[in-house]
């Protein structure tokens, strides 16, 4: 709970008018940390113990319009953030407001930004301690036209701050000029046989998911004797590659027809694909909550309108019709460019011998867990990429919650995301029922787990098909929806119940009230009900040019 | 006869809600190229639809290109009637979208023109340099008044 919390926000001309409560009579200002200054505000009590205060970010009189740069709600003496109230939040990007002078070649850009918090200030009590604030961006802009803008070294100049961003710019312009070229050569160099495949991808080190699916699959149908099969696996989140490493990459997409790629793979941005290759992603994900793609387009994280590897794909699969207008939205391409094969790698997912099989090496594993109830939690990462990615354990009361499972015979098994390198903090004498097994396939996981607890990830679509229930503990749902964004709203879609706390999580375990949400449509993966393998369709279809019903 | 009762973004979609007697197909129309781009429509309750259009695929696999966007009906005519929604708020319709670390923006907003409701869309630059940044504080005001 905030002590100083804005719960109404509202816009009227240049004037923002806001009605928060505060728990002491502070002075309230708004302060640009960058330059130091500092703007109070007056505030008068209105009904509700709440205070009313306005800022005109126009004033024409005075031709005073506010610098550019950050302005944070804060108090005087201690700088304590104003939080946003959670509704205003959910609709963050109604705030935003733009002003124009008379001809539009320039504007004034007011966009409200959620700041994270990590308050260290020990007089502060722990409780109060904040962990957001809103602060009002102030950008002044002028226009330009993004069909005769090159990015060129000028245009490096204009974007860069210092000398070494500029560098940097200048030598990542080279560098994707150089890329395209190599790309070029290759493509003329190598001519296209019609029998050449490559499965890759960019930020995994190895094949797994819908990758290995269609590679086993076109192996079962004796392909790998017609067609070359190239693999090409690296990470190139994790470090800086070598230039032996690119110039491979290029070689081998540049040889290539056939193309499967697995996430995001950024190099198609910098290359001019040739039009005899043939571009298929295979998006691991069924439906996750979390935006991703050019869903995030506006906001953190966002892909460039024009040149994003998304938008080269020439086939990219999903799980079933009603994903269509979803993933259209996320890769940026149109819908008839999306194959409603279902998920290659849940083809297998409910067959008894891969299900026993599975089964057995994790009792194999942890033999000691075979009487008990096993629940999974797999949330997602939280941060923006895979550099900053982590999680808020701090969130998860552990005590209660092993005294809990102790009560229940039940043990806990943590599965964090793959971005996630950090373990998670298990106290030593805790080890008897949490057990971290990161490094383990999570659908192996599934087969033996009772009950999922996740959050905005998309692992709980598998995991309906087992038909299990599903809890999602979304502690953080409006900082998350106004900072990272969702497809659909969490308490609206989720099959199972929403516990936006932990106290919530406790109670909905404790009375095994895990909720009665119907799975939408768009959740049912076209596995579960579809008698053509889904790699099989995607290799009729893609590879064979064979025409797909329903697909 | 066609009613615009409210406009709205959720994320790059924008929505139009209008009401008509008969099923309409909401378009807009580029006033210079002439190029139509229509919206989904669909029935909220009788007489009352909603029609929406992502902007990010809105010209192929491209954003909707920059210009100045006619609202009008499956024929090219003009919606007329729109008072309704854009009474007392000015604000109507805009939005903004950030990219490449804030530094640009892709920027929306309507304009009540003599044919008829218009939606005006274009790219715009940060100013990142203080210098620049004094020379468009003085000009942004020396030219004009903001809308």
């Amino acid at each position: 709970m905030s002590y100083f919390l804005i719960e109404e926000m509202s816009w009227k001309d240049g004037v923002l008018s806001i009605d928060f409560v505060s728990d002491d009579d502070s002075q309230v200002i708004l302060y640009a940390k960058r330059d130091g200054i500092q703007i109070p505000l007056t505030c008068y009590d209105i009904a509700g113990g709440k205070k009313h205060a306005e800022v005109s970010f126009f004033d024409y009189d005075s031709m005073n319009i506010f610098y550019r740069g950050r302005w944070r709600f804060v108090k005087k003496d201690t700088l304590e953030p104003a939080q946003l109230a959670d509704d205003i939040m959910l609709n963050i990007e109604d705030y935003t407001r733009s002003f124009y002078n008379n001809d539009k070649t320039r504007i004034v850009i007011v966009t409200p930004v959620i700041m994270k918090y990590k308050w260290k200030d020990p007089d502060f009590p722990e409780e109060k301690r904040p962990i957001q604030g809103v602060a009002f961006e102030v950008s002044y802009t002028i226009k330009y036209d993004i069909n005769g803008y090159k990015k060129t070294f000028a245009t490096a100049k204009r974007e860069a701050n210092t000398f070494k961003s500029l560098f940097e710019k200048c030598g990542f312009i080279v560098a994707k000029w150089m890329i395209n070229k190599y790309y070029l050569f290759c493509v003329g160099r190598y001519k296209k046989t019609g029998r050449n495949i490559l499965i890759m991808s960019e930020n995994r080190p190895g094949m797994m998911d819908n990758l290995e699916a269609i590679d086993t699959r076109l192996k079962e149908r004796g392909l790998d004797k017609e067609y070359n099969i190239s693999y090409h696996f690296r990470n190139i989140f994790e470090g800086r590659q070598n230039p032996f490493s690119w110039l491979r990459t290029l070689k081998m997409i540049a040889k290539s027809d056939y193309i499967f790629v697995d996430d995001y793979a950024p190099i198609f941005a910098y290359i001019d694909m040739d039009e005899k290759t043939t571009l298929v992603q295979v998006w691991h994900a069924g439906f996750g909550f979390k935006l991703v793609g050019y869903g995030r387009f506006g906001i953190s994280g966002s892909p460039h309108p024009v040149k994003s590897c998304h938008r080269k794909y020439t086939y990219a699969l999903i799980g079933n019709d009603s994903l269509r207008e979803i993933y259209s939205e996320v890769f940026g391409i149109e819908k008839e460019a999306l194959l409603a094969t279902g998920m290659p790698r849940l083809e297998h997912f409910l067959d008894d011998d891969k299900r026993k099989a599975a089964t057995d090496a994790f009792y194999r594993e942890f033999p000691e867990l075979y009487d008990k109830r096993i629940i999974t939690f797999a949330p997602t990462y939280r941060g923006s990429n895979q550099k900053n990615a982590n999680y808020d354990f701090s969130q998860i009361d552990f005590d209660r919650l092993y005294e809990y499972c102790k009560r229940t015979n039940t043990v806990f098994i943590i599965k964090q995301h793959h971005f996630l390198k950090k373990k998670a903090p298990i106290s030593e004498s805790q080890t008897d029922v949490f057990y971290e097994c990161s490094d383990h396939k999570l659908n192996d996981i599934f087969y033996v787990t009772d009950l999922l607890i996740t959050d905005y990830s998309s692992c709980f679509y598998d995991f309906l098909l087992i038909g299990k229930p599903v809890l999602f503990f979304t502690y953080d749902r409006a900082v998350y929806s106004a900072t990272r964004g969702v497809h659909r709203p969490i308490d609206k879609v989720a099959p199972g119940k929403v516990c936006d706390n932990f106290e919530q999580l406790m109670d909905a375990l404790e009375n095994e009230d895990y909720g009665t949400v119907e799975a939408a449509d768009f959740l049912r993966d076209k596995c579960a009900y579809s008698d053509t393998l889904a790699s099989d369709k995607v290799i009729d279809y893609v590879i064979m040019h064979k025409e797909e019903e329903g697909i | 006869m066609c009613m615009i009762n409210k406009i709205f973004w959720k994320r790059t979609y924008l929505f139009i809600e209008f009401s008509a007697e008969s099923v309409e197909e909401i378009c807009i129309r580029n006033t210079e190229t002439g190029r139509m781009v229509s919206f989904e429509t669909r029935k909220l309750r009788e007489n009352c639809y909603r029609a929406k259009l992502n902007i990010t695929i809105a010209n192929g696999r491209n954003l909707l290109e920059e210009g100045r966007w006619l609202i009008t009906l499956s024929d090219g005519s003009p919606v007329t009637d729109y008072s309704k929604c854009i009474m007392g708020n000015p604000y109507i319709g805009q939005r903004v979208f950030r990219y490449t670390r804030r530094f640009y923006s892709y920027a929306f907003r309507m304009e009540v023109t003599d044919e008829g409701l218009t939606i005006v869309n274009g790219h715009y630059m940060s100013v990142k340099k203080n210098r620049n940044a004094e020379d468009f504080r003085r000009d942004f005001f020396k030219e004009n008044k903001a809308v």
